[in-house]
């Protein structure tokens, strides 16, 4: 019996009258259908069986008359099984069970669905704002339907920034929104007692650019890939691969293989070029600027080779819904096995001055530990989990694209700290390189005439779910769709992997020193924007303005005239 | 005239003007000699080769809005620089550049300037932690503290490393003891070791990667200097530059011989000498990530402070076996 009709049986038996359906179209996924009443002990049961907790998604079903949905979903990294578990509340009453005190990392999901849809969640342990601005009016939630995407609502009076208060004998540290360690906005108040780290609080989700709110009432179907690209200011097709996966599950829509193989290559070249920006990106957080000079000229020659590929360094506006855009010919693909093989060679060379280097070991062995268990605890992905020992990544557990056709290995470290994560990532590059090349074998025997894309054979239906899984560098991203009408999606959800990522740093934090947090924060590989991607507005003053260049400096120079 | 000579001495060669443009010039070099070892190009606008960015980045802070926090002790922050300047002007003229004979000796030159010299370069340290208190910015703060400790880590071993040459040499007096180890070169070697912990001691007092842990950028942002702008933060730039050079100019004394041959080929003699010191400064900075002040404290107390201590139980057992 398959771990999916075993789970169906137990559901079936253990939540009786609760349990409504059941809907397994797709291998490896399962979407379940609770009163919400169950919700809680599906959970557990899930959760005792092995289930690795993935993302909540909120989205507002007034319309067919349900109130709000609300889907957990779980994965079965052993079974490729991914379990999507949806219940509903009606309008008068949006209160669910909170997950929190059962799975520490469902904590964000659930806030951010109490700030954006009202949803009330029971037992919360922190029911804090979390993605709304403290001075954003009660009584907006800005993921329903009646809410306008460009709503820009006066501010709450008297509202001040809330942070909590230290612990007595510490003293604050503010690090963020703005702070040379941190490439994007995020504010950390770090307790100190001396320089060591008794604690943290982290406020972030300051970037809003409402994009999942822009996909549910602007844009369609077509359109989202290339805002999906724009989500994450690194890994852009990690986000419209992931889309399009979703999209194309939820159709029923089968990809023509060369595309497969394009996908592929573009993320992997994604993967290349974030790790060696994230080693040079360390380098710098540890003083070590040779580092981050050499890591960045050698990831230079893979934005140049994107450029080649795509016509641009990043966004490459490849992805469409049933394949890709821009072939990989012959002479592309030659051009990229010469880049590649160039990559490797100063790659090594590169390797091992790090890995040999004392003060680099001084300054990463041991900060930052978390414990393998913490990591499953916390539901860590991508190097920052393997770094702890924890086997997985969504390439060999859940495949899509074609990963099931190439071989790599999956790197491991046991030693839980930002070394682990160091050498980790190191060693993917080479999985990376490796995989690539397979790709392009692959490419090279396929048919050369073969379509790139296939086109839908008509609207998709409304009401079907699609959840696709795809290995960013930084670790799985997760996106969950529901089709709807007029041609776009009812409700998409991005799940970065800074998400549960992000939530675990103060664990890690905790009694390192003051001078360790950049490294620490910098082992996850923040990406804020992609954290931070939902919501609606930039909170502005007045109306927007475009300022011409002359009358920019004039401001600047009445400025200094004034003093 | 020896009104004429001191003033000299004192304004052009190698006081202040001297001082000035040699430090730019040594600032240039670090950071073209860090930006090669990095694949860079460094400086390459401002004229030749790029050898007039550090003046022009000079004179372009000169010009710059200058702000004092409302906070901050007033005359304290405004203060600080330039005392620290003098101080660091002062040391130079204490180096035997000039005055290298030992038959002429003039006023700076004195038995005990080595002690005098080590006491100026001790006292920039405390400038840097004064102006991040003074700041009262809490990242300048924990800079200024980190200062501190990590004072208490290299001062020793630098102590140790510099006078043991002192004792074998028989002298505290400088031009004294460049002069021992110009007649007798072998007897520098015996030196190596010292040579080794005094860099690596430079370099901490200079803040230098490894040690730039009280100006982390990516942990304290602008750590002592976080809140200084403009003028003032031009003049403590200056005046790292010129302790870089005078400290140089120390190594090079006590363990690379001085600086014979009168004016011209004195003059000569200083700068390879100096730059050859910065080289290895340059080096340790491109090479090492920047460790925490923990580790400063401990890597000094366990490996450095043994080692120096080694050097001069070398220097007593080879002065011993000489005389």
């Amino acid at each position: 019996m398959s771990r999916k009709e075993e789970l169906v049986r137990w559901l079936e038996k253990e939540l009786d009258g609760n349990f409504i359906s059941a809907e397994a179209t797709i291998p490896g996924r399962l979407f379940i259908d609770l009163k919400r009443e169950a919700l809680s002990a599906a959970a557990t049961g899930l959760m005792n069986r092995g289930a690795r907790y993935q993302v909540g998604v909120g989205y507002d079903a007034r319309k067919s008359g349900q109130g709000f949905g609300l889907v957990h979903t779980f994965a079965f990294d052993k079974d490729s099984l991914l379990v999507a578990l949806r219940t509903f509340a009606p309008e008068d009453d949006p209160e669910f069970d909170s997950l929190t005190p059962l799975i520490p990392g469902a904590g964000w999901s659930e806030r951010e669905y109490q700030d954006l849809l009202g949803l009330r969640f029971r037992n919360h342990p922190n029911p804090r704002r979390l993605v709304l601005s403290d001075d954003w009016p009660e009584g907006i939630y800005p993921l329903r339907r009646e809410v306008p995407h460009d709503l820009m609502p006066p501010a709450a009076e008297e509202v001040a920034f809330r942070l909590e208060e230290a612990p007595p004998g510490t003293s604050i540290v503010p690090l963020g929104p703005f702070h040379a360690s941190l490439h994007e906005p995020a504010h950390f108040s770090v307790y100190v007692d001396g320089e060591d780290i008794k604690g943290c609080e982290y406020r972030g989700f300051m970037t809003h650019r409402g994009i999942e709110k822009l996909a549910q009432t602007e844009l369609t179907y077509n359109d989202v890939p290339f805002v999906a690209e724009r989500i994450c200011g690194i890994c852009g097709s990690v986000h419209s691969v992931n889309y399009a996966q979703a999209v194309e599950a939820a159709a029923g829509l089968r990809i023509p293989r060369r595309a497969e193989f394009i996908r592929m290559v573009a993320l992997e070249l994604e993967r290349l070029h974030s790790h060696l920006l994230w080693l040079g990106v360390a380098g710098h957080l540890i003083g070590f600027d040779t580092v981050f000079m050499q890591a960045w000229r050698i990831r230079e020659k893979i934005m140049w080779l994107a450029e080649r590929l795509t016509g641009n360094r990043k966004t490459y506006g490849m992805v469409i819904i049933g394949g890709v855009r821009r072939d990989i010919n012959q002479d592309r693909s030659e051009d990229i096995r010469a880049v590649l093989k160039e990559v490797e060679r100063e790659m090594l060379a590169l390797e091992k001055a790090i890995l040999k280097d004392r003060t680099i070991h001084k300054r990463t062995r041991g900060v930052g530990y978390l414990s393998r268990e913490e990591a499953v605890k916390w539901n860590l992905i991508g190097p920052v989990a393997r770094a702890r020992g924890v086997d997985m990544d969504a390439r060999r557990d859940h495949p899509y694209a074609a990963y099931d056709e190439v071989q790599f290995e999956v790197p491991l470290a046991d030693s839980g700290d930002v070394w682990g994560t160091l050498v980790v990532r190191v060693k993917e590059v080479y999985e990376a390189i490796k995989i690539i090349n397979q790709c392009l074998d692959k490419l090279e025997k396929l048919p050369k005439n073969e379509p790139l894309s296939v086109d839908l054979e008509g609207p998709i239906p409304a009401g079907r779910q699609g959840l696709s899984l795809v290995e960013a560098p930084r670790g799985e991203a997760v996106h969950y769709v529901l089709t709807g009408e007029e041609n776009r999606p009812e409700r998409w959800r991005v799940r970065a992997p800074t998400y549960p990522n992000l939530q675990a740093v103060p664990s890690m934090l905790l009694n390192n020193k003051l001078a360790d947090f950049p490294i620490i924060v910098g082992s996850i590989d923040p990406c804020i924007s992609c954290t931070d991607r939902v919501l609606v507005v930039e909170r502005r003053s007045g109306k927007a303005r475009l300022l011409s260049g002359q009358e920019l400096e004039n401001l600047s120079r009445g400025k200094r005239s004034k003093k | 005239m020896a009104t004429v000579k001191t003033l000299i001495y004192l304004i052009v060669y190698p006081g202040l003007l001297f001082l000035f443009l040699y430090s730019t010039f040594v600032e240039w070099y670090d950071r073209k000699l860090y930006a090669r070892l990095q694949n860079r190009m460094g400086p390459t606008h401002t004229g030749r080769f790029g050898l007039l960015q550090p003046i022009a980045d000079f004179f372009k802070l000169m010009a710059k809005e200058d702000i004092v926090p409302d906070r901050a002790d007033r005359k304290m922050f405004s203060v600080l620089p330039a005392v620290g300047l003098a101080i660091v002007f002062t040391a130079m003229l204490l180096l035997p550049v000039w005055n290298y004979s030992l038959d002429r000796p003039s006023v700076t030159s004195f038995n005990g300037d080595l002690i005098v010299l080590l006491y100026l370069l001790s006292l920039p340290t405390f400038i840097f932690f004064l102006a991040g208190w003074s700041s009262t910015n809490l990242f300048s703060t924990i800079g200024g503290a980190r200062v501190l400790t990590m004072l208490f880590g290299y001062e020793v071993p630098l102590f140790l490393a510099v006078l043991s040459p002192a004792v074998l040499a028989n002298s505290w007096r400088l031009a004294e003891i460049a002069a021992f180890y110009r007649q007798r070169p072998a007897l520098a070697l015996v030196n190596l070791l010292g040579f080794v912990i005094a860099l690596i001691c430079v370099q901490a007092k200079l803040e230098r990667t490894p040690f730039d842990i009280p100006h982390a950028e990516t942990e304290i942002v602008g750590g002592t200097f976080t809140e200084y702008s403009g003028k003032k933060l031009a003049i403590f730039r200056l005046m790292m530059d010129a302790e870089m050079v005078v400290a140089a100019g120390l190594l090079a004394t006590v363990f690379l011989g001085g600086f014979p041959g009168g004016a011209l080929l004195g003059l000569v003699n200083f700068i390879v000498k100096t730059l050859v010191v910065v080289f290895f400064l340059s080096l340790i900075r491109a090479t090492t990530s920047r460790i925490r002040v923990d580790q400063v404290v401990s890597f000094a107390w366990k490996y450095l402070a043994p080692l120096a201590i080694l050097q001069l139980l070398i220097v007593i057992l080879v002065k011993g076996l000489i005389s």
